[in-house]
């Protein structure tokens, strides 16, 4: 299986959603995105990644104080919108050359 | 003479065998109440399906371990594509077993391959083609009179006899009621804390008007559609409501909406007569207008399971769907929008598609969910015996990739299996996938792979366990 591939379907349907901010999150907090990965090198590995306008996952994981991780609202969640930090710009990016290649 | 046992074929989910409600065997039970009750449909003990299996040996080995056939001179195999591979086991092992035992065979797949499995298997002794109720009627009105032989009765395939087809059954109000097949309620009850939303299952309608180059419907059932009638389903529903005491119904029948002018008088029967009671079933949507919405939610439906199939209308004029997509799409937003619980199935993979109607069928299916259905599913097309993508040799069969989630269970093919399949592709074209000259086959299995996942995060999230009111 392309692991890659299907990263790339699920990333483009949060991209989808975040261009169009829909509410409710359809997904709920159960969809866990594998880190792309032209991100993936600059992040902790095996994070997962939804929005920050969909619910936080009921099961979260503490991490030390002080990390990158701290600033969000669910540690075990990396944050961002379709405004936001550099990562989703790179996601989306991803998901358009993937697509298209 | 001995009994009849009925093995329904296992379904193995998550490594476990499935508490599935096979309504075929449960109809033939049925039957047999008429002369003498003699045939028993296995019921598995709580212990075999908290089991977990690692193949088809194993699975087989434990179905019959807790087995007595000392009463049974036929074991009775239901068969269907997904669990084909595993009724062949269980057939050697109760050959193994029992060697005096008759194995017959029954089902859509048995049915489509019928000359094909007696050839090849020599632990399958006969294969009821088609439905089996009449078929079944003879058979045991000739045991009572101690003709144990099934030479010369139509729709039966044997070695030895010459084989003529049976007609099907012209009118199913002539079926019995589910009920008065022993085992049914118990099993029931059984599979109902795995079914979303809870409905009891009554069949309502066979065969389908359509003619969809992928489905095996009007193959097995016929081209026409034969409906109970309304008094007969009105009155079935309420001896089960009287015995279970639920009120909601998955009606049975591929094509319920054939002829549209009997689901509407369907609806304004139950309106009048049946207004406490909710169902389900499957809508072709050719012929439904919107404007028929209301009708249905006043005749107590809830929700519905439509086969959109594709977001390319070239692909469904091509397999032969016979609809407008966007009309059909207007009715499924227009139903969700009113309350009804709406399944959708696609299907990817066709030979002559490309990577853009790929990313449409993807990108309808998320629209769909985000849209609120109840559900959407995205398979590999599966070419199931007797269709066109099954004989047709300009479609070329690959068994070397990964097949349609219709074709396989949980349980992974093992040795045993996979040396089957090579031997015997016609046999098993279900598990093939037809060569698409434009697309890259991982695009198909990503695109299939990442609908299941989101269909999984989606379902989590909200899962009714009973119909909307």
């Amino acid at each position: 299986m392309d692991t890659d591939r299907t990263t790339c379907l699920l990333w483009k349907e949060v991209v989808d959603l975040s261009r169009s901010r829909q509410r409710p999150f359809p997904y709920g907090a159960h969809l866990a995105l594998r880190v792309p990965p032209p991100i993936a090198g600059e992040l902790p590995a095996n994070r997962q990644m939804i929005p920050s306008w969909a619910p936080a996952p009921a099961a979260t994981l503490s991490l030390p104080k002080g990390t990158y991780w701290d600033a969000f609202r669910a540690p075990r969640v990396l944050q961002f919108d379709a405004e936001g930090p550099r990562q989703w710009n790179l996601a989306a990016t991803w998901v358009r050359t993937r697509l298209s290649a | 003479m001995k009994r009849i046992l009925l093995i329904p074929p296992p379904d193995v989910v998550g490594q476990q065998l499935a508490p599935d409600l096979h309504l075929g065997l449960f109809s033939l039970q049925a039957v047999g109440s008429q002369f003498g009750d003699p045939v028993d449909v296995l019921d598995l003990s709580a212990e075999t399906r908290g089991r977990s299996f690692s193949n088809s040996g194993e699975l087989a080995e434990t179905i019959l371990a807790g087995v007595d056939l000392s009463p049974y001179d036929v074991v009775g195999l239901s068969s269907i594509c997904s669990a084909f591979h595993h009724s062949l086991v269980i057939a050697c092992r109760i050959k193994d077993k029992a060697p005096d035992v008759s194995v017959w065979m029954g089902g859509p797949h048995a049915s489509a391959l019928s000359a094909d499995i007696l050839q090849a298997f020599r632990n399958v002794d006969a294969v009821f083609v088609g439905e089996g109720e009449l078929t079944f009627a003879e058979v045991l009105a000739r045991r009572a009179r101690g003709v144990a032989d099934l030479i010369g009765v139509a729709g039966v395939r044997t070695r030895e006899g010459h084989y003529s087809p049976r007609r099907p059954l012209s009118d199913l109000d002539e079926l019995p009621f589910i009920d008065s097949a022993r085992s049914f309620l118990a099993a029931w009850y059984r599979a109902k804390p795995y079914d979303f939303p809870k409905t009891v299952p009554v069949e309502a309608a066979r065969g389908c008007a359509g003619r969809c180059a992928f489905c095996s419907t009007s193959r097995f059932w016929g081209g026409r559609v034969r409906r109970k009638s309304d008094a007969r389903l009105i009155a079935e529903m309420r001896r089960l409501c009287k015995a279970t005491g639920d009120r909601c119904y998955r009606l049975i029948g591929d094509d319920f909406a054939h002829p549209r002018h009997r689901l509407l008088e369907f609806c304004r029967s139950m309106a009048q007569d049946a207004s406490d009671l909710r169902w389900v079933c499957n809508l072709r949507m050719g012929r439904i207008r919107p404007s028929d919405l209301d009708s249905l939610w006043k005749g107590g439906c809830r929700g519905f399971l439509v086969g959109v199939e594709s977001a390319s209308q070239r692909t469904l004029d091509r397999i032969g769907k016979g609809v407008v997509l966007e009309n059909e799409l207007e009715v499924i937003r227009r139903a969700v929008a009113m309350g009804f619980l709406v399944r959708t199935s696609l299907i990817v993979g066709f030979p002559w598609e490309t990577k853009n109607d790929l990313d449409r069928t993807f990108d309808l299916h998320c629209e769909l969910l985000r849209c609120g259905v109840f559900s959407s599913a995205v398979f590999i097309l599966c070419p199931l015996p007797g269709t066109r993508f099954a004989q047709d040799p300009r479609y070329r069969l690959r068994f070397d990739r990964e097949s349609s989630g219709l074709a396989v269970d949980d349980l992974p093919l093992d040795v045993g299996a996979t040396e089957l399949i090579r031997k015997h592709p016609k046999l098993f074209t279900q598990f093939g996938c037809c060569e698409a000259d434009h697309l890259k086959w991982s695009d198909v299995v990503a695109v299939s792979d990442a609908s299941a996942q989101l269909e999984r995060a989606y379902e989590r999230r909200w899962r009714p366990a009973s119909l909307p009111d």
